[in-house]
């Protein structure tokens, strides 16, 4: 077997230098549906990851399953293969009333309540979106026939999809009471995955960004974060040919 | 907290007294010169840290008002500011560099911050980040495109902040009994790609998601780095303390073409 990673069994030549990455593997049709000439590559584990072209560039689509580990793996196997953007398209319960179901949220940053991103870097080090790319997506996202209304703002990233709401304060820690403590630092949605995309980017001299449908029944789909996600990559695929690369750091 | 007379406790400043955009300079040294950029700039007060300057930029009223060293000061700052009417800050100061590409005499507009300070701490969750506002971050950036002076190698740059709370920490590690943990930690800051260190945007930047309100940074660079370890080269030379004194007035320059920006912006929504 030639050099393919490890749980993606991914080759060089299966990918170019951006991605959009999604929990579930059924929405990877949908995301490649605005790709042209896509094509499935592989499909090992919860890890589907498809083939297209956007601007004669070849964009990858792979799904990375539920939650921060399986997330992070999939932005180190793409990163190991050269991959240097990343644009997660998903879901994302909202903490009302700062947001609503049906509203697309881009991510500025995200609160880092998962496990993963304390294996990379301290807890002061903030998992904050590449800032170029979410420009671009903001911009792309303003052109859009029919426009989309996009809210931009911190998200919150859980391990703990049914943890519980309401405690009794005198039997546990405060800790427990968070969505009160996000809702007053204005946090708009929660999701399972953000943060530790955005901090295993920063660590692995990656581009990332998030878009999240907000839910509450789980019954929409993903295809205006994926149209948003195809265009805006689009945009800055066209900006990365004109500027300097010193935006990897932004 | 107002004091008898209605004027907000440590700032001594009531409603009416600063426009809705604040330039936030460290030190008070610095507010002249940042009001020397308003129309019709007065001195409204100067208690403890606090000195501001009000003035018109493009017709609409903002001020400047120095906050002192740190977290602590720094947000009582911008909540005292918030407290009578102010909603957009953007801090001027001056940073170090921590990576080779950010050079003496560059800016570093902060997307992110690194939250080493204790302020943060006792108003959101270690979790939460400090992030800037992105309006403020764009704003900031347009107006810093038409400040690069490429030729001599003077540029500016978007990325993460290490906001420490010790500025001898930082200088003097091995002295300190928690060099292990400065050294730790500092390396895990590098390795996730911050590009500068100062004293007190994740202070602000937490405080202003509490707010509500919008708060961006950007510094002026004081040194260069070399090489994996991080040798530091101060301004020393007179070339290089050149580059740094003049790049006060490039730094201030660009956070009042911002504030524009945003004047503009703001009016066409």
């Amino acid at each position: 077997m030639e050099n393919r990673t490890h749980f993606t069994r991914l080759t060089r030549e299966d990918v170019g230098r951006y991605a959009i990455i999604t929990e579930n593997p059924a929405d990877c049709e949908i995301i490649a549906s605005f790709l042209e000439d896509a094509k499935t590559i592989s499909y090992h584990r919860e890890f589907k990851a498809m083939l297209g072209t956007k601007n004669r560039e070849r964009i990858t689509v792979l799904s990375y399953g539920i939650g921060s580990p399986s997330a992070a793996i999939a932005v180190e196997e793409l990163a190991s293969l050269g991959v240097d953007t990343v644009v997660r398209v998903g879901f994302a319960t909202p903490i009302e009333p700062n947001a609503q179901p049906n509203d697309i949220v881009l991510a500025t940053a995200a609160v880092k309540m998962d496990g993963t991103c304390a294996d990379y870097v301290p807890m002061e080090f903030p998992a904050v979106a590449n800032y170029v790319l979410n420009r671009t997506l903001e911009q792309a996202a303003a052109g859009q026939n029919p426009g989309i209304t996009l809210k931009l703002g911190i998200v919150e990233s859980k391990d703990a999809f049914y943890r519980p709401k309401e405690f009794d304060r005198t039997l546990i820690t405060n800790e427990f009471i968070l969505d009160r403590a996000w809702r007053k630092g204005k946090v708009l949605c929660s999701d399972m995955e953000t943060a530790a995309i955005f901090v295993v980017s920063r660590c692995r001299w990656v581009r990332a960004a998030s878009i999240s449908r907000v839910t509450s029944t789980g019954e929409e789909d993903i295809t205006p974060c994926a149209r948003l996600a195809a265009e805006g990559l689009g945009q800055f695929i066209e900006l990365d040919k004109t500027e300097p690369s010193g935006c990897l750091l932004t | 907290m107002v004091t008898k007379e209605g004027l907000q406790f440590h700032i001594r400043l009531k409603e009416g007294d600063v426009g809705r955009y604040v330039f936030l300079p460290g030190d008070p040294g610095r507010c002249e010169g940042i009001a020397s950029l308003f129309d019709h700039p007065q001195k409204i007060a100067y208690n403890r840290e606090y000195l501001t300057y009000t003035g018109y930029v493009d017709g609409v009223k903002v001020s400047v008002m120095s906050t002192g060293i740190g977290g602590p000061s720094a947000t009582i700052a911008i909540e005292e500011l918030a407290a009578i009417g102010a909603d957009t800050f953007i801090r001027v100061g001056t940073g170090g560099s921590l990576h080779e590409r950010v050079q003496l005499g560059d800016v570093v507009i902060a997307n992110g911050a690194i939250r080493m300070d204790g302020t943060s701490k006792e108003y959101m969750q270690p979790q939460f980040p400090a992030v800037a506002d992105f309006q403020v971050v764009k704003a900031l950036e347009d107006a810093a495109k038409n400040h690069d002076d490429v030729e001599n190698g003077l540029r500016h740059h978007v990325g993460i902040v290490k906001n420490k709370d010790s500025y001898y920490g930082q200088h003097n590690p091995e002295r300190m009994g928690v060099e292990e943990e400065l050294f730790a930690k500092h390396e895990g800051f590098v390795y996730g790609g911050a590009i500068a260190g100062e004293m007190e945007s994740a202070a602000l930047f937490v405080a202003a998601s509490v707010l509500g309100v919008r708060c961006g940074a950007i510094f002026l660079i004081g040194n260069n780095v070399r090489g994996s370890d991080q040798q530091m080269d101060r301004a020393s030379s007179g070339e290089s303390t050149r580059r740094f004194y003049g790049g006060h007035g490039r730094a201030n320059k660009i956070a009042v073409d911002a504030v524009r920006l945003l004047i503009q912006r703001d009016q066409a929504n």
